[in-house]
């Protein structure tokens, strides 16, 4: 029970992380540049999280349930608009605009690499797709570190 | 040593981490709002106030609508035009979409999927709203205001991209954009993003044509 709540507790804690993150990197992007330091922010600020995480429940496996239940809604977004199911609704064309919202923190990055097009897409849009497990794992990886004595 | 001792604070303090964004954000809404406090006091066109008034009557988002079958000449549009499409119940409008014709029927706009990219001009017959828009500029402006625009191919859309910097673009802001630098200015309001009804209703443009009520 015990258990539960805490995974709870970590779930709620990186959607309302990720959340504000999307919103402050947003309104970052109206002064250029700050979004850019608040994107690599937000992934110091991520690993750190899966780090208290891990010291928290110590528990590969529930990290994992963790970082997914994190980023499903991303992946429903993303397997919906690969397997063309987004089509099926009415409005199918903001299943992609939602996925670009939901990558917000760290779309200053993606930004900055080149405009090259690749199957008459630009490359920024397959790494939409690409940045929903991407994050997954990153919050899952500080697992593979030691854990230290005083923290 | 101080500094560093704040920045470590700030990475291993779990409450600040926690807020960290949501703190920056209401910093940052505060200062944009204090920015922009002539878009909030009463400046009825602005997309602010335009999306606000449609959210409170149900509509959000581009608006929908089943294809139109009305004919629509092209013919005498020249590079540099501008291409005004929407649907009905538009949130931010009545329009919903930008492009910027280039010649030989096509036009530069942006989507999430394909970023900013030539596209055939035809697909705007089908929106329920049309219209056509000449700026009023010399041929050589409107020749590099298309050649900026074509330089931007691939570039990465973001719906809500504010008119500052390089790196986020959407429909009507790389047509804003590109003529902004020629000296013309198509958002008189100077509001934070630019609808696609801000370009008809600019005193720099022409109306050639409008389809729609």
């Amino acid at each position: 029970m015990k258990r539960g709540v805490e995974i709870f507790r970590s779930v709620l804690r990186l959607y309302f992380f990720h959340i504000s993150a999307i919103l402050a990197v947003w309104l970052a992007m109206y002064f250029p540049g700050l979004d850019i330091v608040l994107a690599l922010l937000y992934l110091v600020l991520l690993w750190e999280e899966g780090k208290y995480t891990y010291r928290v429940l110590r528990n590969p496996k529930r990290q994992a349930l963790i970082a997914g239940i994190w980023q499903l809604p991303g992946l429903i977004l993303a397997v919906s608009v690969i397997l063309r199911l987004d089509r099926l609704t009415d409005f199918a064309y903001y299943f992609v605009f939602a996925l670009e919202l939901w990558v917000t923190p760290i779309l200053p990055l993606i930004s900055l690499i080149p405009t090259w097009i690749i199957l008459e897409r630009p490359i920024y849009y397959f790494l939409l797709f690409m940045m929903v497990p991407i994050l997954a794992v990153y919050y899952y990886l500080p697992v593979h570190r030691p854990i230290s004595a005083n923290s | 040593m101080e500094r560093i001792g704040c920045w470590q604070h700030l990475i291993r303090n779990k409450t600040l981490r926690l807020y960290f964004f949501s703190i920056v954000f209401v910093i940052m809404l505060t200062w944009i709002g204090t920015d922009n406090l002539k878009l909030l006091s009463g400046s009825r066109q602005s997309v602010i106030y335009t999306y606000a008034d449609s959210f409170l009557k149900g509509e959000i988002g581009s608006g929908f609508g089943t294809a139109s079958s009305v004919k629509v000449s092209f013919a005498g549009l020249e590079p540099g035009d501008i291409v005004l499409g929407g649907w009905s119940n538009c949130a931010y409008g009545r329009y919903s979409h930008a492009g910027l014709y280039i010649g030989n029927n096509q036009v530069i706009e942006g989507y999430v999927d394909y970023g900013l990219s030539v596209q055939e001009l035809s697909h705007f017959l089908e929106y329920t709203q049309l219209c056509l828009l000449r700026v009023q500029a010399s041929p050589e402006m409107k020749a590099k205001a298309v050649n900026y625009a074509i330089a931007h191919q691939g570039a990465m859309f973001y719906p809500v991209a504010f008119k500052q910097g390089d790196r986020y673009w959407n429909c009507t802001k790389i047509i804003w954009q590109a003529y902004q630098i020629q000296g013309v200015n198509l958002d008189e309001i100077d509001d934070l993003w630019i609808s696609p009804e801000s370009f008809g209703e600019s005193t720099k443009v022409e109306k050639l044509y409008e389809k729609g009520s």
